[in-house]
């Protein structure tokens, strides 16, 4: 028994080293100037160190700043603005009854099931004909429908298990039904709301697609977008590439390891 | 009661109407739009003509078009199989290990990066010269093994999918570790004083109760497949050299973004959707009955 445990740990050490190795080489790259990277062994640890200068050689080719703080702005507005809208559909869906109810339910699921392939191209249609291709309310708007429908699933299957005792009290007290929702359902689904939210920010952070396809610059573009853009781009450097990874990719591990607990909440919310 | 009945179908209307005017715009019209447009012919501008079936028999016939479907089934088999056994085993032995949180925390870490930055660490890792496999490969004395793992076909489409492993298998083992603590003790305890241990255990008694989050494994794999794969591919090789290594997500990107080939684009998006919602309800429906 006492071996057994010890193999698991062994295997398990093994494999997180193994597991992190994608990882400590995207670091590495990113400390290393162009010529160490190509004329250095590989798992060598530069002497001099350049990673600060490859954050700036990626922040200034590749415009990422400004996409920076796009990008910060599109998930934070988007992930809490469309988890607002998608409490209003949850609720009605979750705690009344009336015709249709499982039509208007799945109808608002229906982006979570489809590729993002089924909506892409009448976007850039729709948003020029509301003149807002290549804005940032353009994009905005866009992120925020997308948001709606798997939020709607998390908080509606959370509306679920409030009890209906306290709605009926409620009623009796005289609350209307916008009360209700207000000063009820939406404090008590804080635990669903936080787990949509979440889910929804990083996907807004960590997506290129559409800011690929409806915007064309960098003063509007967000962070993923531009970051892909560093490799087509007239300066193609390894190290720049590397530090812009990097310092993309910082917020999204942070917000998950912090929120793991949440996360797996949300893996359980669509039962 | 009647008036309450009124109330609430105004109340109701009230808070379905903004949401409901976000999703027609930006899903459910467009979506309606992308299902006309696959049997239509448009370049973006002039008039839409009906052509049938055309576009989709353009798809199976080209060649370009054959490789990309091959090349995702590859993706959807690649990536649900592997990463679901394999997450389901670490799980199982994550379970009961003290410190399991620190080990959670280094699987967590890949299904944080977003596609893009995933193409970057992988173009390091596969890059000829400079990349992880063939400088370790030279230092473990392997040289012989060295290959340019992205330029050619199939070894691309392989290596890529490999490559997406490390955030399908960070997935799968979370969502079935989110599984395994639905289980209740006594059931896990129950099963071992019959002696029903290790794989034997997993197989019979864990793996069943686990079927919703298998359920859950499945369809979004298949999606991801389709959708999320996308910024990978796109900074790896972009669907190249030669077209070798590209899926539907990409050709659709190239027809419609670059030859404003619309209708093309619009079928296989259609395709890829309705693959994807086939595969859906066939798990869904076998996750819920027996």
């Amino acid at each position: 028994m006492r071996v057994g445990r010890i193999l698991i740990y062994l295997f398990l050490i093994f494999f997180i080293f193994i597991w992190m190795m994608p990882l400590v080489s995207l670091i590495l790259t990113s400390l290393k100037s162009e010529q160490q990277i190509l004329y250095l062994p590989f798992w060598s640890f530069p002497q001099k160190v350049y990673f600060i200068e490859n954050v700036l050689l990626a922040i200034e080719t590749g415009n990422l700043g400004r996409a920076f703080i796009n990008t910060i702005f599109y998930s934070l507005s988007s992930a809490c603005v469309g988890v607002f809208l998608a409490s209003m559909i949850a609720y009605p869906v979750a705690k009344m009854n009336f015709k249709g109810k499982n039509f208007i339910f799945y109808l608002a699921l229906i982006g979570t099931f489809l590729p993002f392939q089924m909506y892409l191209l009448p976007h850039v249609y729709i948003l020029r004909i509301f003149k807002l291709y290549d804005t940032w309310i353009g994009l905005w708007l866009v992120y925020t429908a997308i948001v709606i429908p798997f939020a709607t699933l998390v908080i509606r299957n959370y509306m679920l298990t409030i009890p209906d005792s306290i709605i009926d009290a409620a009623k009796l007290d005289g609350c209307s039904y916008l009360g209700i929702y207000g000063r009820i359902m939406l404090p008590l689904s804080v635990p669903a709301l936080t787990v949509a939210f979440l889910f929804q920010f990083i996907w807004v952070w960590n997506d290129m697609i559409f800011g690929l396809v409806l915007t064309a610059n960098p003063s509007t573009r967000p962070l993923m977008t531009q970051l892909a853009m560093l490799k087509g781009g007239y300066i193609t450097s390894f190290g720049a590439m590397a530090a812009g990874s990097i310092i993309s990719i910082f917020i999204p591990i942070v917000v998950i390891l912090v929120f793991q607990e949440k996360f797996i909440q949300g893996f359980r919310a669509p039962m | 009661m009647e008036k309450d009945e009124g109330n609430m179908e105004k109340s109701i209307s009230i808070f379905l109407l903004l949401p409901f005017i976000f999703l027609s715009i930006f899903l459910l019209i467009p979506i309606g739009f992308t299902v006309v447009l696959s049997f239509c012919s448009w370049w973006g501008y002039g008039p839409i003509t009906f052509v049938g079936l055309d576009n989709f028999i353009k798809i199976f016939t080209i060649e370009r078009f054959q490789r990309a479907l091959i090349n995702n089934l590859l993706w959807i088999i690649g990536v649900i199989f592997v990463p679901m056994f394999f997450g389901l085993i670490l799980a199982y032995i994550l379970l009961d290990v003290k410190g399991k949180r620190i080990f959670t925390a280094a699987l967590w870490i890949p299904y944080a990066i977003s596609p893009v930055a995933l193409g970057y660490i992988f173009y390091f890792v596969f890059d000829p010269k400079i990349g992880l496999i063939n400088s370790t490969l030279e230092i473990l004395g392997l040289g012989f093994l060295k290959r340019a793992w992205l330029s050619s076909w199939p070894l691309n489409t392989f290596s890529l999918i490999i490559g997406s492993w490390w955030n399908r298998f960070a997935f799968s083992t979370i969502v079935y570790l989110a599984g395994m603590t639905t289980i209740s003790r006594d059931i896990i305890d129950a099963a071992k004083t019959d002696g029903c241990v290790g794989f034997h255990q997993l197989r019979k008694i864990i793996f069943p109760l686990l079927r919703p989050f298998t359920a859950i494994i499945l369809a979004w794999s298949v999606l991801y497949s389709f959708q999320d794969n996308f910024g990978f591919i796109y900074v790896t090789t972009e669907g190249g050299p030669f077209r070798s290594s590209e899926v539907i997500g990409i050709s659709m990107y190239l027809e419609g973004f670059m030859s404003s080939n619309m209708g093309i684009a619009s079928a296989l998006a259609f395709l890829s959707t309705i693959i994807t919602l086939t595969a859906a309800i066939i798990i869904l429906s076998r996750s819920k009955g027996g």
